[in-house]
């Protein structure tokens, strides 16, 4: 698989996609800098806002499948990739938040009052740029294992579309596939992102 | 009344377990909201980006657990606890996570309308918006407690029907098992959805 892979109805291209929106996501992670400076709460808890979105959407999707008892390993695959991917954020967004309240810290009025205000506020900053970084980290690797699964997932199935059930039913009475028990249509594809989101942003 | 002819959704003991443990985590987000409404404003800052590490912490938690449960062959197998527990919970977390950052953002914009950039993140609080962040933590506590309380009652539902399961079997088979403790007379019951459904409500 390649990084033109387009997506399409297979559980491959939709977990290339939940890659993508992550690494759309991860555009908008501010850098670490060198202590005292740190981003602002501000953007730190913008970046936590668009990220718990598309965490929400990933578990909600995934509960949303599981849901349907489906039995088609596709399927499945699928259901088990959008569980992957809201982990995998799960943890990114645990990361981002620690450089967050090394921000809101450091914007404490009595913070400023104290006569260690440099030391100390250099030490804060040090740790928010170290969450800032572990985050990145944590999201580069999180985007490498979506990757990973969306070629895994091309190689099991190589390009089969997932199938309705009312598809699979036709095939199946065409003769040309065995049909696992039964599910209702559960062709899901990504979410388009909400609006505000970074990838929007980034087009205004 | 139960039949047979309705499929059966399992319902496990750590299932219930779950549940509890889930509803008290949530429960300890909540009363930690709610102190902080007695704390001093000018560290308004700091309580809400601690609320937010604790949200974030639990979301990164059930959704750890959700990945967990759907790379094992427990998935097509999984109980109703299961199957709803950490989801659940999960986006009520995040519906508070959001809200969260919604009121620091709230906050920061009052205390900064006047100021350059540069200046941004040295004031954080701004008196007047004690008020808003009061009424706004305490919105998000209760729909927190909401939220524990569905997981309770589903809980309390779940349990409900291991104890009929439990008492139907005992009239079909003699008073052989005690079932003072439904979850330990029953290691694994059952169900019907609409139970389980009823449960929920």
């Amino acid at each position: 698989m390649t990084d033109e892979y387009l997506p399409g109805p297979t559980a491959a291209a939709v977990v290339q996609g939940l890659a993508w929106q992550l690494s759309d996501w991860k555009l908008t992670l501010p850098d670490p800098s060198v202590p005292p400076g740190l981003p602002s709460l501000y953007t730190f808890g913008d970046c936590v806002k668009e990220l718990n979105t598309l965490q929400f959407q990933w578990v909600s999707t995934a509960a949303f499948r599981a849901a349907q008892g489906e039995a088609d390993p596709q399927h499945r695959d699928l259901t088990a990739g959008y569980a992957l991917a809201a982990g995998l954020a799960g943890e990114v967004l645990q990361k981002l938040s620690s450089a967050l309240m090394a921000s809101a810290q450091l914007s404490v009025r009595d913070l400023r009052q104290r006569d260690d205000i440099e030391q100390l506020s250099e030490r804060i900053a040090g740790q928010g740029n170290l969450a800032l970084a572990e985050a990145h980290t944590s999201a580069e690797l999180a985007i490498k294992r979506l990757n990973h699964q969306a070629r895994r997932l091309d190689h099991r199935y190589d390009g089969a579309r997932l199938l309705t059930q009312a598809e699979r039913a036709e095939a199946a009475r065409a003769g040309m596939v065995d049909v696992p028990s039964a599910a209702p249509d559960a062709t899901a594809s990504p979410r388009p992102p909400a609006s505000g989101s970074a990838a929007n942003r980034r087009s205004r | 009344m139960i039949t047979d002819d309705i499929p059966r959704i399992q319902i496990l003991p750590e299932d219930l377990e779950r549940m509890s443990a889930v509803a008290n985590a949530l429960q300890e987000i909540r009363t930690s909201i709610r102190r902080s409404a007695k704390r001093p404003p000018k560290l308004a800052a700091v309580l809400l980006a601690g609320h937010i590490q604790q949200v974030t912490a639990f979301i990164a938690a059930m959704a750890i657990e959700w990945e967990n449960l759907t790379t094992t062959d427990r998935l097509h197998a999984a109980s109703a606890g299961e199957m709803w527990t950490q989801q659940f919970a999960s986006t009520s977390a995040s519906e508070a996570l959001t809200a969260l950052v919604g009121v620091m953002e709230h906050a920061h914009q009052a205390a900064n309308r006047a100021r350059p950039p540069a200046q941004r993140r040295v004031d954080f609080f701004h008196s007047g918006s004690a008020a808003f962040l009061n009424r706004r933590l305490g919105e998000i506590e209760a729909q927190l407690g909401e939220r524990i309380t569905v997981l309770r009652r589903s809980r309390a539902g779940l349990v409900d029907s291991v104890r009929r399961r439990t008492t139907a079997t005992r009239t079909t088979l003699g008073p052989v098992v005690s079932a003072e403790d439904p979850t330990a007379a029953a290691p694994t019951t059952e169900a019907s959805p609409s139970s389980v459904a009823r449960s929920r409500r």
